[in-house]
């Protein structure tokens, strides 16, 4: 920060306040589908891809043993924390990044580089975030849905904060290729443990639903928009009002 | 005037006697299932921990919590309100076959996800009343990874206390049933008895 002049610091600064300032985007309750039938094809190759790769490989990588696999997910996990704290920081959420940070710190330094996450279990659990929250919280709307090759559902807004995440991942920018190549590996490990993990629901999302495309659509903005929403009172569908009341 | 003065003064005690006892009378019976929910879920949670943390076979544990599921959650009107507008159309028996049906996919579809949280351990957060009953938030604290935040749907309106919606994760389980169910209904053409057939069907 120091080799930027301090008229652009300010400048930086009040830019962030008017965009915070200016209030969250609303929360969509509706779909917002128009390219589905293009999104289809995607999910069709996705599917294809999951089942010739993805899978097999979330199978074979389940042989590995518990304790290496967590220790792998909670390395990758820990390099994603710097990028959190940027994403609070633009956000105005400084609780959340100072205990992201306080969190990187123990876990880098006492969990081994982040091999293990004593933090969790001193009340520093990770708060996630991403720039396609920021981008909820600066005031950009979702726009509509979008299944990303390889990556799956998203949405617009949300593919946006990917590549500008991706760009500007602090830890990625300082490292040489082939720490970067680390970096990469351990995240891939990570998703495929995920696939293993959630084997089971992936697969009657993926295989036995039929339309799977329609169920992963639904299941991606729920769990989203449920986590930009961050409050517990929301009102849900009341059946009872809906079959016998009307 | 002093009548007049009398009388509109006698109203207004009236009338806000009348409110404080419907108002006390709402309270009182929105924390009596308040509680009611919570004991319900804390029953459930109970019998799920000690199902899933047993060492038997796993078709015996999966049978034990479709019982679990099956003694706890209003699956008619999950069946009636996934089915949608359909169930308009539908005849008396239609409905009774398709309510049953239902009831096998159900539960043979949910027992399986809580047997993923084997090692788990559920216990209850905190409670509010909603629209037709109570939410009970819950936490699975799971080995090896974050927690999970499950929130039960209670309600007394089919004449038990039993739960009609579980959101897992913010996946709420009746809008995924919703958009499955009348997928299904559209590719068989609207034709309700052979979707409650296949609903039998599905392993």
């Amino acid at each position: 920060m120091s080799i930027m002049p301090k008229f652009s610091r300010v400048l930086l600064t009040f830019l962030l306040m008017v965009l915070v300032s200016c209030g969250s985007a609303p929360i969509n309750q509706s779909m917002n589908d128009p390219a589905e039938s293009f999104n289809r094809k995607v999910h069709k190759v996705n599917r294809g891809l999951d089942r010739i790769a993805l899978r097999p490989a979330s199978k074979v990588y389940q042989v590995v043993p518990k304790p290496i696999r967590a220790g792998v997910s909670n390395f990758a996990s820990n390099l994603k924390n710097p990028s959190m704290v940027i994403n609070d920081l633009i956000q105005f959420r400084l609780k959340d990044a100072s205990s992201n940070t306080a969190r990187f710190v123990v876990n880098s330094i006492i969990g081994v580089g982040g091999i293990f996450d004593p933090a969790s279990n001193l009340g520093l659990p990770e708060r996630y975030s991403d720039f396609g929250e920021t981008l909820h919280v600066w005031g950009f709307h979702e726009g509509p849905y979008v299944e990303l090759p390889l990556f799956g559902p998203s949405t617009l807004r949300n593919s946006v904060g990917r590549m500008v995440d991706f760009v500007s991942n602090p830890v990625r920018l300082l490292s040489e290729t082939s720490e970067q190549q680390i970096y990469a590996s351990s995240q891939t490990l990570k998703a495929v443990d995920q696939r293993g993990r959630f084997s089971e629901l992936v697969d009657s999302i993926m295989y036995d639903s039929e339309d799977s495309y329609a169920q992963a659509r639904l299941l991606y903005l729920q769990q989203r928009r449920e986590f930009l929403r961050k409050t517990d009172n929301k009102e849900y569908i009341d059946p009872y009002n809906d079959v016998y009341d009307k | 005037m002093k009548l007049i003065k009398k009388t509109l003064k006698n109203f207004c005690i009236l009338i806000s006697a009348i409110f404080f006892i419907n108002v006390s009378l709402i309270t009182v019976s929105q924390a009596l299932e308040q509680s009611k929910a919570e004991e319900l879920i804390k029953k459930i949670s109970f019998e799920v921990n000690n199902i899933i943390s047993s060492s038997r076979d796993e078709p015996v544990i999966i049978g034990e919590l479709e019982f679990v599921f099956k003694k706890y959650a209003d699956t008619n009107i999950m069946a009636l309100t996934t089915l949608g507008p359909a169930r308009r159309i539908a005849s008396a028996t239609q409905l009774e076959f398709f309510k049953e049906s239902f009831q096998i996919y159900f539960l043979n579809k949910y027992a399986r996800r809580f047997r993923e949280l084997k090692d788990g351990e559920i216990s209850i957060l905190t409670s509010r009343p909603i629209r037709s009953g109570v939410e009970v938030k819950t936490r699975v604290h799971l080995i090896d990874w974050a927690p999970l935040e499950v929130l039960w749907l209670v309600s007394d309106r089919s004449g038990e206390v039993k739960i009609f919606n579980i959101i897992i994760d913010g996946i709420n389980l009746l809008s995924s049933e919703r958009v499955e169910i009348g997928v299904m209904l559209e590719n068989r053409n609207g034709d309700i008895d052979l979707l409650s057939a296949s609903l039998r069907d599905i392993d």
